[in-house]
């Protein structure tokens, strides 16, 4: 055998498993933590997409804040592919979003607004717009909260009513505080911004339940009192003594403010269990109207439109969903729990998670105690032609499964928001693409 | 002999009265008289509700007689034969008047007529005691010998069609058909009734009557209260995140940190304070008991080794220390796969 024959076959092996080496390598490190103290998936080796990732992955740098590593170009989009309509706005879990306009300065230094998001992070509290049109996430405030459960914003988002687990105490703390905002802006560049901050202003420790007002100006608070509950409303941007409009010898309402003129509280649900529903004024004292009741199951989501909601029916493995227009009910073309769903302002479309091939389970019990979680399609519902529309299937845009919770519509009716249950992610879905 | 005579006289009546509330159901019979009767359904209709009104008649052949129906007047309908008529009730407060006109073929015409008062009584019930996680929006249910606060909605007018305040109508309550369990808690405004869940009488019914004091105005409802089992569900608690209530643990856990801590939450025990750490909870790891947090004796928090793989049973026995019936176990398994936690975690 030649001598370099045989110092092929000698080094050959050891290059092979040198590139195997380097291979293994790169694609253990590949993986790295995230903001969720879990491990992030890997990417493929060979860099292809990754069809599975959040989609707009890779925007956000992972060991700072988001808002300072991509700067939009001059249409307002980044240089990445063009943006899914239905995609994630944020890939880590929030304590609750709502919509906001925002101020985008272009390169000539002219402002413009921008429709996006007002999320609080889970883990932080920190408080980010995320604008939908792809730019960076802009840090509101760099306050530390962490843990929040639940959140409700005034109109103006300048302050907001944060509910909480205290970690030590295990007690519920619920807070009222000022959004002191920065002076930043969505240009991402580091000059422009100063970070804002939370200020607790007051803290009430017997909330049972909470829903602000549809201008976003007052909040409805359910109190707990020795002989029952108490519901009060109070405006947001003040910390003076809420306005007692009812007390009731039972505690266990959930609920909701749709219209300015009316508060609806339903009794907590389970399945099979007659549920009823009364509507209360939060001008007039002690005025409860009832609107339906005896449904086993009783959920609601009542719409801004005076006599307009969607009633929930959950009985033994099964669930279904009724349209209520002036005190009739009448079905919808298809099925889900309405507080999968979100209301155009006008009440005249309806969008809604509506699970694919929900297992047989006690609803919607089991759904609220996590036991199980749905894979949604995003459906709509002309409610003067009655016509349902799928508007996006399961696993569209490359989305992963999907379980839709807190809903809203854009006052234009283009986008629908929602958090992904699975992981308490912010989404987006462009109704008008 | 004679007071033999009326002692059988008043068996038979009684009994005769007796069978005719009993197969009547949930009907009641307005006008009672040997001849005709009325039968609504349901028997106290709410505003806007369709009504059935059945006649029942001992004495005539309705099926070859005549029967007009007339509603506050108006007539609905005349057919021969026609024993039924349905109609939508109005406003709360109305008083409706359903009359009927029946022409035999023999020539004979009889006339009735009723009233009905519209009202409105709902029976709202929650188990006062039963702790359910903080947040969770479903109803806490009751186990055995949970405390169960029922509370009368009603609503109804007095005569002169004015709507009566909760707290001045009179109430009369029952469970399982029997008043004398709560005699103390009915009368006048006292529209809530306390009751325990009888741990041998799992599944109770409460009827309430309602009465509008110096008025006819009168309704009633019932209602049915299931008793459930208490149960405890585990989650993960996560640093920085809290508990990931919307993911239970329903028979494993990959852990996805080093470090990972799961609470035990006691759905539907009785727990008047609402704080679940009064409880007795009992971790066993493989069979073989494990310490909780002492402050929180609901946690435990499992350290997950490097480079190992394998699979841990963990059990949990939740008691509660004042109720034998009240208990509860889960079990999970833990699974020590870090490259597995890597590929599957959705985030």
């Amino acid at each position: 055998m030649k001598k370099q024959s045989l110092v092929f076959i000698i080094v050959s092996p050891i290059v092979i498993l040198l590139i195997v080496a380097g291979i293994i390598f790169v694609w253990q490190n590949g993986a790295s933590s995230d903001k969720t103290g879990n491990t992030n998936k890997k990417q493929s080796f060979f860099g292809l997409f990754d069809v599975n990732s959040p989609i707009i992955d890779g925007l956000f740098s992972e060991s700072t804040s988001p808002s300072t590593t991509n700067t939009p170009n001059a249409n307002g989009k980044t240089d990445a592919t063009p943006l899914s309509p239905l995609r994630q706005l944020y890939p880590y879990p929030v304590s609750g979003m709502t919509m906001v306009t925002m101020s985008h300065k272009d390169a000539n230094g002219t402002k413009t607004a921008i429709p996006g998001v007002r999320v609080m992070e889970r883990s932080s509290g920190h408080i980010f717009d995320i604008p939908f049109n792809g730019t960076d996430a802009v840090r509101i405030t760099g306050t530390t909260i962490p843990g929040v459960e639940q959140v409700f914003w005034n109109n103006n988002v300048s302050r907001i009513f944060t509910r909480r687990i205290n970690d030590t105490t295990g007690t519920l703390q619920n807070i009222f505080l000022n959004v002191t905002h920065g002076t930043s802006d969505i240009t991402g560049t580091a000059e422009d911004e100063s970070q804002g901050s939370l200020l607790a202003t007051s803290s009430m420790n017997n909330v049972l339940e909470g829903a602000t007002s549809p201008d976003g100006k007052s909040i409805f608070l359910l109190l707990s009192s020795p002989s029952g509950s108490v519901g009060e409303t109070t405006f947001i941007d003040e910390s003076g003594e809420g306005k007692q409009i009812f007390s009731s010898p039972f505690k266990e309402w959930l609920p909701e403010w749709p219209r300015t003129d009316t508060i609806y509280l339903t009794t907590k649900p389970s399945s099979g269990i007659p549920g009823y529903t009364y509507s209360i004024s939060p001008t007039k004292k002690n005025v409860f109207q009832k609107l339906i009741g005896g449904i086993p199951g009783l959920t609601t989501h009542m719409s801004p439109v005076k006599g307009l909601g969607l009633i929930g029916s959950a009985s033994g493995t099964t669930f279904s969903l009724s349209l209520l227009t002036d005190g009739t009910m009448s079905a919808l073309g298809f099925n889900t729990l309405p507080e999968k769903c979100a209301w155009m302002e006008n009440g005249s479309h309806v969008y809604c998670g509506v699970p694919i091939a929900p297992i047989p389970a006690t609803y919607p019990d089991d759904w609220y105690k996590g036991a199980l979680s749905f894979t949604d399609a995003i459906w709509s519902e002309d409610i003067q032609t009655g016509e349902a529309m799928l508007m996006a299937d399961t696993g569209a845009f490359n989305a992963p499964p999907l379980d839709i919770i807190n809903p809203l519509v854009s006052t234009d009716g283009k986008y629908l928001i929602f958090i992904n249950k699975y992981d308490l992610t912010p989404w987006v879905f462009e109704l008008i693409q | 002999m004679r007071v033999t005579s009326i002692i059988v006289h008043t068996s038979f009546v009684s009994f005769f009265v007796f069978c005719y509330f009993f197969l009547s159901g949930h009907h009641i019979a307005y006008g009672f008289d040997p001849y005709l009767s009325f039968t609504v359904t349901p028997p106290y209709p709410g505003a806007h509700e369709t009504v059935s009104v059945d006649l029942v008649s001992y004495g005539i052949d309705l099926s070859t007689s005549t029967i007009s129906w007339y509603v506050d007047g108006v007539k609905k309908n005349s057919e021969i034969g026609a024993t039924q008529l349905t109609f939508i009730t109005g406003d709360i407060g109305h008083k409706t008047t359903v009359s009927v006109s029946i022409s035999s073929p023999e020539g004979v015409t009889i006339q009735k007529s009723l009233v009905l008062s519209i009202s409105e009584l709902d029976l709202l019930w929650e188990a006062s005691d039963s702790y359910t996680p903080p947040f969770y929006r479903g109803k806490a249910l009751p186990a055995s010998g949970a405390t169960i606060k029922v509370v009368a909605f009603p609503n109804m007018t007095n005569a002169t069609g004015n709507k009566v305040s909760d707290t001045n109508l009179v109430y009369t309550w029952s469970i399982n058909s029997f008043k004398s369990d709560v005699v103390y808690q009915s009368g006048y405004g006292k529209n809530i009734l306390m009751i325990s869940k009888n741990i041998f009488d799992l599944d109770q019914t409460v009827s309430v009557d309602v009465t509008v004091p110096n008025s006819t105005n009168h309704t009633s409802t019932k209602l049915f209260i299931p008793t459930t089992n208490p149960e405890v569900l585990l989650y993960e608690q996560r640093p920085l995140f809290g508990v990931w209530y919307t993911d239970m643990l329903s028979d494993q856990l990959r852990p996805t940190s080093k470090q990972v801590s799961v609470i035990a939450e006691p759905f539907y025990f009785s727990l008047p304070t609402k704080n679940p750490d009064t409880l007795s909870y009992t971790w066993a790891m493989n069979g073989t008991h494990i310490p909780s947090d002492g402050e929180h004796p609901r946690i435990v928090t499992f350290g997950v080794p490097d480079n190992t793989a394998g699979t841990t049973s963990v059990s949990l026995s939740v008691e509660h220390p004042l109720s034998l019936f009240q208990s509860a176990t889960r079990q999970i398994a833990v699974l020590f796969d870090t490259q597995a936690v890597m590929r599957t975690f959705p985030f």
